[in-house]
């Protein structure tokens, strides 16, 4: 084989080496971090907001797809996170993160200067078109309850000022094997 | 002064240049970051906390790829340092900054040296590095259009900034991982870090900067006023003192003993030049 044929095989080796790493972190990433995007006022029926999300209307992390260092080293920590909270209105806004539903001791974070993190709180204004970061370290319950979403909760965004809720996400925790709905539960074998 | 007292002079003064790379870059000093913020306050800079992810050498080669980020890049100015700032400065000097102020390149290969090369795995004698280190890099730009982003997932800065935070007692870096960063940040330290020879394996494959600042300095390297390390041929006695001490694995000696430099890989750290007995390398102009 030439140099320049050598050269064009380990080249293709080093695409599909990525390409395969590329898939098995997609096949185990949804069950170890919840990614999203959230925008604020939401404007669609779905509460995310005009966004990706607003298809689906809630984060969904199928707990099944962990890879397994994480299911070995860290199976109860799962991150819930976004780089990509932004103000699609026209007004510049302050706003704070509320939640419904997560465990007690979840952790939260922003990459933000101005988080506060006793109040959940932006406090500077965000213009039209500006983002934040926003996270969630939920833990999850040891051992997880018997169903088939274990853990569900709700992320708001609400006005700072006004206590006006702008947008909402849902996140649901879900696990296999066992029946999702009580009429599957209780229907006859 | 001898060889060996020059090669460690060398080192030590590389040294000194990571614990800048480590001011500049890192938290909680990351003096750089903070003013890329002072002077622009409306970006990332300058409204999100200073660490390294404040100057990411890895998303914005990500981005250039897709247009709906492009944006992105001209609101961030941070995101020119790796796609224009530290590849012309490359083609004028080489990429200096790999071999004196990256800290998550240099911890691998300073502890590599901890491992007698009897136990490292030689990539020069079994793997064509070069055009696999150009088709990961590839790999990197193309895998979001069929699966999944691996720039964050394989973010050795990402890791050293966990490790130097934990260091000045701030676990938070420690609080979360998966799967594709603890498998990561083994692999950067142990196979491709103290097992390889010259502690160098993630630089040589998976930092999309390097390959980048290697490729400008390739190309650029003939031109009248740019800085590299130069060989004098008729010098060269063959010795391979230089491959012995090349941490990338750039320099070496052909069959017939004439001294070479793989212009893609080198990262003008200059060990060789100190270390040459022959006085057959030297860093400047052409």
């Amino acid at each position: 084989m030439s140099a320049w044929g050598k050269a064009l095989l380990w080249a293709i080796i080093g695409v599909a080496l990525v390409f395969a790493l590329g898939a098995y972190n997609k096949s185990i990433a949804a069950g170890e971090r919840g990614s999203f995007v959230m925008n604020f006022p939401a404007t669609g029926a779905a509460s995310g907001g005009p966004s990706p999300r607003a298809l689906t209307g809630a984060v969904v992390i199928p707990l099944g797809s962990r890879g397994a260092i994480k299911q070995a080293l860290q199976p109860r920590v799962i991150e819930v996170a976004s780089h990509m909270v932004s103000n699609v209105g026209d007004v510049p806004r302050r706003i704070r993160f509320e939640t419904t539903g997560f465990p007690p001791d979840t952790e939260w974070h922003s990459r933000d200067r101005s988080w506060n993190p006793a109040t959940h709180e932006i406090e500077r204004d965000l213009a039209p078109g500006a983002s934040v970061d926003f996270g969630l370290l939920v833990r999850l319950p040891d051992p997880l309850p018997a169903r088939s979403v274990p853990v569900s909760g709700t992320i708001y965004i609400v006005d700072a000022r006004t206590g006006q809720r702008l947008s909402e996400l849902p996140v649901r925790f879900e696990q296999s094997g066992f029946p999702t709905t009580v009429s599957d539960c209780c229907a006859p074998k | 002064m001898p060889r060996s007292s020059r090669l460690a002079s060398n080192r030590l003064n590389r040294l000194a240049g990571f614990a800048l790379g480590l001011v500049l870059f890192y938290a909680p000093f990351a003096l750089l970051i903070r003013g890329f913020g002072m002077l622009f306050p409306a970006s990332a800079a300058g409204t999100s906390v200073s660490d390294v992810h404040g100057a990411c050498l890895r998303m914005p080669f990500g981005w250039l790829t897709q247009p709906w980020m492009w944006p992105t890049i001209g609101s961030t100015p941070v995101a020119w340092l790796p796609i224009a700032v530290l590849p012309i400065a490359a083609i004028a000097a080489g990429p200096l900054f790999c071999g004196w102020l990256c800290p998550a390149g240099a911890l691998p290969e300073y502890l590599s040296r901890t491992v007698p090369d009897r136990f490292k795995f030689d990539f020069k004698s079994r793997v064509d590095i070069v055009p696999l280190r150009y088709g990961f890099f590839f790999g990197i730009l193309l895998v979001p259009f069929v699966s999944s982003s691996v720039c964050c997932a394989l973010c050795n800065f990402n890791q050293m900034q966990n490790l130097l935070s934990g260091v000045f007692g701030n676990f938070s870096g420690f609080a979360y991982f998966s799967t594709m960063g603890i498998m990561a940040a083994a692999v950067w330290i142990v196979p491709l870090g103290l097992f390889t020879r010259g502690g160098r394996g993630w630089c040589m494959f998976l930092c999309p900067a390097g390959t980048v600042m290697g490729f400008a300095s390739w190309a650029s390297a003939k031109f009248p006023w740019a800085l590299r390390v130069r060989n004098n041929q008729s010098a060269c006695t063959g010795c391979g003192t230089c491959e012995d001490v090349c941490s990338m694995r750039a320099a070496g000696t052909t069959e017939e003993t004439v001294q070479t430099i793989n212009r893609h890989l080198c990262i003008q750290c200059q060990d060789c030049v100190s270390a040459c007995p022959a006085g057959a390398l030297t860093y400047g102009k052409p």
